[in-house]
C-alpha cells in the first residue's frame, strides 16, 4: 500500500466506492434424512435466485449447518433470501419454499431468524393447505409447526420465520489481463466468502461477468450492459479499461449487516490480491451509481485500511 | 423474583383445595397477605398458614414449590399460568387443572384428571409444561387443548379423552384410551394394551417416523422420546368416529 493511491500485492485499489440498497431479509434452515436430500433442497431452493431485477429474490445457501446445530438434529443448510420489500419476500419465500423444499424428499424447513417479535414471513402458515385437511398444527415449545402429510412421510415446517432489514447490492470487480486469472481469482473470492455468516453472493458460484448499469436506451429495459467495463467495447464506447484489461468479473454481496458485508469483501479482496497480485490480476475497483440510489457505500479503501 | 416454599404442616389430614395457591396471584401479595390468603379445607376457608409453613427468599426467577404428603390437596398448580410450579410429594387430583402457561414439575405421583378442565369449562390445559416423575391416575389430559405433558410413569384410565390438541407423553396407560379424541399426540414407551387397540375407534398401528418429536429441545423429554425415535416406530389413528385426526406413537 502507498500514499492516496493503494496498492495490495501489486494489484491497485481504486479510490471508489460499492453502492448498496436497503432490501428485506430472512434466513431458513432445510433440513433432511442425510446431507444428500438437504442440499438438494437447499440448491433447488437457491436456483434462479440471482438478482431482483428479473428474479425477484436474491437467495443463496448461507453455510452447512451441523445436525447439532438444526432444530431436528438432522444435517442441513442455512439460505438467506433478500427482496426489495416484505410482501415479495413472503411471495417469492412461500412459492420457493412449496416448489423446492416440501418436494424434496425427507426435508423439513424451519425459520432461521426468530420470529418472535420481528416482522413475519409466512412459510407452514401458506404449505399447510397442502395437506388437505391431514395437516397437524404442534406447538412445541411456544414455537408451531406445521406436520403435513406427503408420501414418504412428513413435511414439518415452522408456521413462520422472522424477516429483518437487510442490504443487497455490495460488489466489487476485479480486472485481469486473461480469462484464466480472472476465473480463478473470482473463485477465490467467492470460496472466501463462502463460509462466512450473514452474507451470500447469490450468482453462479458467486460471481457475475454481466455487471449492469442502470437503464437502456430500450425503454422497458431497467437495466443494461456496464459499457465502461465490457473489454470488447474499448474504442467504441466511454471505456473504464485500458490496453490490458481484458477481462472483468463482479462479485456482489447481500447480507444482514454492513458489517457483514464489508468484512466479507476485505477477506476476498485481500485473499484474491495476495495470491493473483503481479501474476495478471491489476486492479480491484466497485460499481455506484454516483452515491445517488443507495445509501450504503462501501469504500474500497477504508474497508481494506 | 421470589421462591415461595410452601411446607405441608403435618398436623393437616383433611382435604385441601388448593385453587388459591397461584404464582402469579402470589407476586401480587404482600407476604402477611399470602399468610391469611383463604385456602379451602373440607369447604371450610382458613389461612394458608395454618395449613401450610411458609419460606418466601429474593430469586432471579419466580418459583412456587408446595411440599408434603399432599394427596389429599386438590386443584395444585390449577390455572397456572407463567413461571415455574413444582410440586414435591404425591398429589391429589385435578393437578394442573386448565393450566395456561409456565412449567410444572411433579416429584412424584397425581391423582385423577391431570391438566383437564376446571369445573364445568369446555377445555382443559392450554398451554405450558407438565412434567410428572411417578405416575397419573384417571382422566389424565382430559379434554386437553395444548402443550405438553410428560409422565413418566403409567396413567390410569381414560388417558387423553376427548383430547383436542397438545402432547402427552406417557410410559403406558390402561383401558379407555384416547376415547374421543379430536386431534393431538400420545407417545407411550409401551404399544398400548389389547384392550385399547381391540376398539374400534382406533386404527391399526403403521409404521411411523416421528420426525416432529425431535423438536422437543427441553433434556428430559428429549431423553424420553429418544427410544421411540431411534425405534422402527408406530401409529395409531384416534378417535376414529371423530375423524381420527389424533395419534398414537409408540415403538
Amino acid at each position: 500500500m502507498s500514499g492516496g493511491s493503494m496498492e495490495i500485492n501489486s494489484v491497485v485499489i481504486e479510490d471508489t466506492f460499492a453502492e448498496a440498497f436497503d432490501m428485506k431479509a430472512t434466513r431458513v434452515i432445510v433440513t433432511a434424512f442425510d446431507d444428500e436430500w438437504a442440499r438438494q433442497a437447499a440448491m433447488a431452493m437457491s436456483g434462479f435466485g440471482t438478482s431482483v431485477i428479473d428474479c425477484k429474490l436474491e437467495i443463496d445457501i448461507e453455510q452447512p449447518v451441523a445436525p447439532k446445530d438444526t432444530p431436528d438434529g438432522r444435517p442441513g443448510y442455512s439460505l438467506l433470501a433478500f427482496a426489495m420489500g416484505g410482501s415479495d419476500l413472503e411471495k417469492q419465500m412461500i412459492k420457493r419454499a412449496g416448489q423446492c423444499v416440501l418436494t424434496c424428499p425427507t426435508t423439513a424447513l424451519y425459520a432461521g431468524i426468530d420470529p418472535v417479535g420481528a416482522k413475519r414471513v409466512g412459510l407452514g402458515k401458506a404449505l399447510r393447505f397442502f395437506g388437505d385437511g391431514h395437516q397437524i398444527s404442534k406447538v412445541i415449545e411456544g414455537v408451531r409447526y406445521w406436520r403435513i402429510p406427503v408420501m414418504d412421510g412428513e413435511f414439518l415446517c415452522q408456521h413462520e420465520t422472522g424477516r429483518v432489514d437487510g442490504i443487497g447490492g455490495g460488489n466489487f470487480l476485479l480486472v485481469a489481463s486473461d480469462l484464466k486469472i480472472a476465473s480463478d481469482a473470482a473463485r477465490l473470492a467467492a470460496k472466501t466468502i463462502q463460509p462466512l455468516a450473514d452474507v451470500i453472493a447469490p450468482f453462479p458460484g458467486g460471481v457475475v461477468r454481466s455487471g449492469s448499469k442502470v437503464g437502456s436506451k430500450y425503454k422497458t429495459l431497467i437495466a443494461s450492459t456496464n459499457d465502461a467495463f465490457c473489454p470488447t467495447l474499448r474504442g467504441l464506447a466511454k471505456s473504464s479499461l485500458d490496453d490490458q484489461d481484458n477481462v472483468v468479473l463482479e462479485l456482489v454481496l447481500d447480507g444482514l449487516s454492513h458489517d457483514a458485508i464489508a468484512d466479507a469483501m476485505r477477506r476476498a479482496i485481500v485473499a484474491m490480491c495476495e495470491s493473483f497480485g503481479g501474476k495478471g490480476l491489476r486492479r480491484v475497483t466497485a460499481g455506484n451509481y454516483g452515491g445517488k440510489l443507495g445509501r450504503h457505500h462501501f469504500h474500497l479503501h477504508e474497508i481494506l485500511r | 423474583m421470589t421462591i415461595y416454599h410452601l411446607q405441608l404442616r403435618p398436623n393437616v389430614n383433611e382435604a385441601i383445595n388448593a385453587e388459591t395457591l397461584a404464582l402469579d396471584h402470589f407476586e401480587r401479595l404482600s407476604k402477611a397477605e399470602i399468610r391469611r390468603l383463604p385456602v379451602s379445607v373440607d369447604q371450610y376457608p382458613r389461612p394458608l398458614e395454618e395449613i401450610f409453613e411458609i419460606e418466601c427468599q429474593e430469586a432471579e426467577e419466580s418459583r412456587l414449590i408446595v411440599e408434603g404428603d399432599l394427596r389429599r390437596v386438590d386443584y395444585l398448580a390449577a390455572a397456572h399460568q407463567q413461571g415455574e410450579f413444582r410440586v414435591l410429594g404425591d398429589a391429589g387430583n385435578f393437578v394442573a387443572a386448565g393450566m395456561r402457561g409456565g412449567s410444572l414439575v411433579v416429584n412424584g405421583s397425581v391423582g385423577d384428571f391431570l391438566a383437564a378442565p376446571i369445573g364445568s369449562r369446555k377445555s382443559g390445559m392450554s398451554g405450558g409444561e407438565i412434567r410428572v416423575s411417578g405416575t397419573a391416575g384417571n382422566y389424565a389430559a382430559h379434554r386437553m387443548r395444548r402443550g405438553t405433558i410428560l409422565i413418566r410413569g403409567g396413567a390410569g384410565k381414560h388417558l387423553a379423552a376427548s383430547m383436542v390438541a397438545g402432547t402427552v407423553m406417557v410410559d403406558h396407560c390402561d383401558a379407555g384410551l384416547a376415547i374421543g379424541m379430536k386431534r393431538g399426540s400420545i407417545v407411550m414407551h409401551q404399544p398400548p394394551n389389547s384392550a385399547c387397540t381391540e376398539s374400534p375407534r382406533l386404527s391399526s398401528p403403521h409404521s411411523f417416523t416421528p420426525n416432529f418429536l425431535r423438536l422437543f429441545r427441553s433434556p428430559e423429554i428429549a431423553a424420553f422420546i429418544r427410544p421411540v425415535i431411534a425405534a422402527n416406530a408406530h401409529r395409531i389413528r384416534a378417535d376414529l368416529t371423530l375423524g381420527g385426526q389424533g395419534e398414537i406413537i409408540f415403538p
